[in-house]
């Protein structure tokens, strides 16, 4: 039997820091943590005593990445904490920005992230010798969607166009035509880089776990921005307001992010690939094309296909946008003023962020100040799913013979094919060390 | 499509980083000075937008970033780097986190592409605060009209010798911000 031990400290190509500690003595794994180190930042603390307005301006500052979905989740729930009901023109327009965040975030990870793995290099600069057209391509992408998410939101990141109630600056006809011929355009780009995954090795594992993402009954519609709470091993959905009946967080030692478990099981996927393994069938038909090409059928119990799933999704997030911005088009954009609230009491709101399911609960008090604030974070409930992965993945690695070196990469890559973003999960209030 | 402006000028930063949005707003004053055959532009995302902008007709590229003060940089001082190796930034590459695809990732990108123009000028202005803030410190303040006097001084004195090949193009808006 084998004795080993890794020690990666920090994970690279990720958002955030973290490391992987793992022993192996006679065979028995004896130690395996994926140990956050970053500081907790005590989001849910500071937005205490501030204005009910202030919390999506808040709360996107957790993250420079998924800074869209916190907005998206805060401003939902602040509206179920006041009455609100927004217009179906703001509706369109969250959805755009929040298709560009999914593209711009998969991009992000598929194409300078996780993308050196399968070429065997460090990192992307590497690649721009090698492959220049791939970085071309993947910059060219990644602009796009930053741009979008621009003209909708008033900046790239942390958007301030976006207000629970309504937007407050609309963008102008001239730029949704030029967005939508840009994303026409970029078709051509995904293919290639559909192409180009769809000859790298995908490492064989496979675990079943259970996958849990919102999910839209009643339409068609792939579930970014509605949906109740669903699950592979729970399908009958729960409203978003009873979250805490999916979603029960913990305190571990070795992590500065909490984990989550759910009524059904010690750990659960959120993701890319759990919306595909829930939702496959809402996808557009360019997308689940891409998903027949690229061997991905529901339900995948391979967490490196995430990386594939993501993939699937800008095909879908892509020509979703088009259909978004032609209705825009059609319809005409119109100033709208901002709802104003009717009450303040308490509401939760949620959306699928690029990296999974995002939760934010708001208690306002009478005069409208935060009183208490909840979030729930995809990568903090990713957490305990990685580490089983991990758990269920080191026999296999040891009995084929690899290296302490092979096997440190192959356990790097599951963690980054879960794409955390390390920094959003760290955002929590209580810390109470065991 | 107008042909592309052999003069790219970008400022780097963030609007809400207090001093940190020096560039930015450097980029934003350039923008309105108009000058023909260059485009100015800002970006909260060098990383990976800078190597994106770079077209093979840009001769010459201008960053402008805001850098920490010390003893020999006061606030709102500024100064031309001429040795990229000043910038001290080669330990944090890409290989680390999203954190780190920053203005140096850019330039190494842009780089390893090919399309780093020879003539890359950077520019970095002196600031004290970087905390999350929507205001300039004073100091920073006043050094952003000297700035950028001196870059469009220096811009049009190279586009000046170097003009003879070009169609004279109006003045390109780009985007800042």
């Amino acid at each position: 039997m084998k004795s080993v031990s890794v020690d990666v400290k920090h994970v690279t190509r990720v958002e955030g820091h973290g490391n992987i500690a793992v022993k192996v003595e006679d065979g028995e794994i004896t130690k395996l943590q994926l140990q956050i180190v970053e500081s907790p930042r005590f989001f849910e603390a500071f937005m205490r005593g501030r204005r009910w307005h202030e919390a999506p301006h808040i709360a996107c500052r957790i993250c420079g990445i998924c800074s869209v979905g916190h907005t998206t989740a805060a401003v939902k729930a602040l509206e179920a904490a006041t009455g609100i009901e927004v217009t179906p023109q703001t509706r369109m327009l969250r959805k755009l920005i929040l298709n560009a965040e999914q593209l711009q975030s998969h991009y992000l990870h598929l194409l300078f992230l996780a993308i050196p793995d399968f070429f065997g290099v460090g990192s992307v600069i590497p690649l721009a010798s090698t492959h220049p057209e791939v970085v071309k391509t993947a910059l060219r992408l990644k602009k796009l969607a930053n741009d979008i998410c621009r003209v909708v939101g008033g900046r790239h990141i942390h958007p301030i166009a976006v207000h629970a109630g309504g937007f407050t600056h609309l963008p102008r006809p001239e730029e949704l035509i030029e967005m939508k011929r840009r994303l026409i355009d970029s078709r051509e780009d995904i293919a290639a880089i559909a192409s180009l995954y769809e000859h790298v090795e995908i490492p064989e594992f496979t675990r079943d776990t259970e996958y849990v993402s919102l999910s839209v009954f009643g339409n068609s519609e792939y579930a970014f921005y509605d949906g109740d709470i669903i699950s592979t091993l729970q399908p009958e959905p729960t409203k978003v307001c009873d979250y805490r009946a999916r979603a029960t967080e913990s305190v571990v030692e070795h992590s500065a992010a909490k984990h989550v478990r759910s009524p059904n099981s010690e750990s659960y996927m959120v993701g890319a690939l759990a919306r595909f393994n829930n939702n496959h069938k809402q996808l557009h038909p360019g997308a689940k094309a891409l998903a027949e090409r690229l061997g991905l059928m529901a339900i995948c119990t391979n967490s490196f296909h995430n990386n594939t799933a993501q993939l699937v999704e800008c095909v879908h997030c892509t020509e979703h946008s088009i259909e978004l911005i032609d209705n825009m088009l059609t319809q005409g954009l119109k100033e709208e003023p901002l709802v104003e609230p009717s009450f303040f009491h308490k509401g939760a709101g949620s959306t699928e962020a690029p990296r999974g399911i995002l939760f934010h609960e708001y208690e306002l008090d009478d005069d409208g100040r935060i009183a208490n604030a909840d979030l729930i974070i995809p990568t903090g409930q990713n957490l305990a799913n990685i580490e089983a992965d991990m758990r269920a993945m080191i026999p296999g690695l040891l009995e084929s013979g690899m290296s302490r070196e092979e096997m440190t990469l192959r356990l790097e890559m599951l963690v980054r094919a879960y794409d955390p973003c390390i920094s959003c999960a760290t955002h929590f209030l209580d810390i109470e060390w065991l | 499509m107008a042909a592309e402006p052999p003069v790219r000028i970008v400022g780097c930063g963030r609007w809400s980083m207090g001093d940190d949005q020096a560039g930015l707003a450097v980029a934003d004053r350039l923008r309105h000075r108009a000058i023909p055959n260059v485009a100015v532009v800002g970006s909260e995302a060098p990383g990976t937008e800078l190597p994106a902008g770079l077209g093979e007709a840009v001769e010459l590229l201008v960053l402008i970033d805001a850098a920490v003060a010390d003893e020999r940089h006061p606030p709102g001082t500024s100064e031309r780097i001429r040795d990229r190796g000043q910038l001290k930034l080669a330990a944090t590459g890409p290989h680390r986190n999203t954190h780190s695809l920053n203005v140096d990732t850019g330039l190494r990108l842009a780089a390893a592409l090919g399309t780093l123009p020879k003539d890359t000028w950077i520019y970095a202005i002196f600031g004290s605060n970087f905390d999350r803030c929507l205001e300039l410190s004073p100091e920073v303040e006043a050094g952003i009209e000297p700035l950028t006097r001196r870059i469009e001084h220096e811009v049009r004195q190279w586009l000046a010798t170097h003009a003879s090949g070009w169609r004279t193009t109006d003045s390109h808006p780009g985007c800042c911000g």
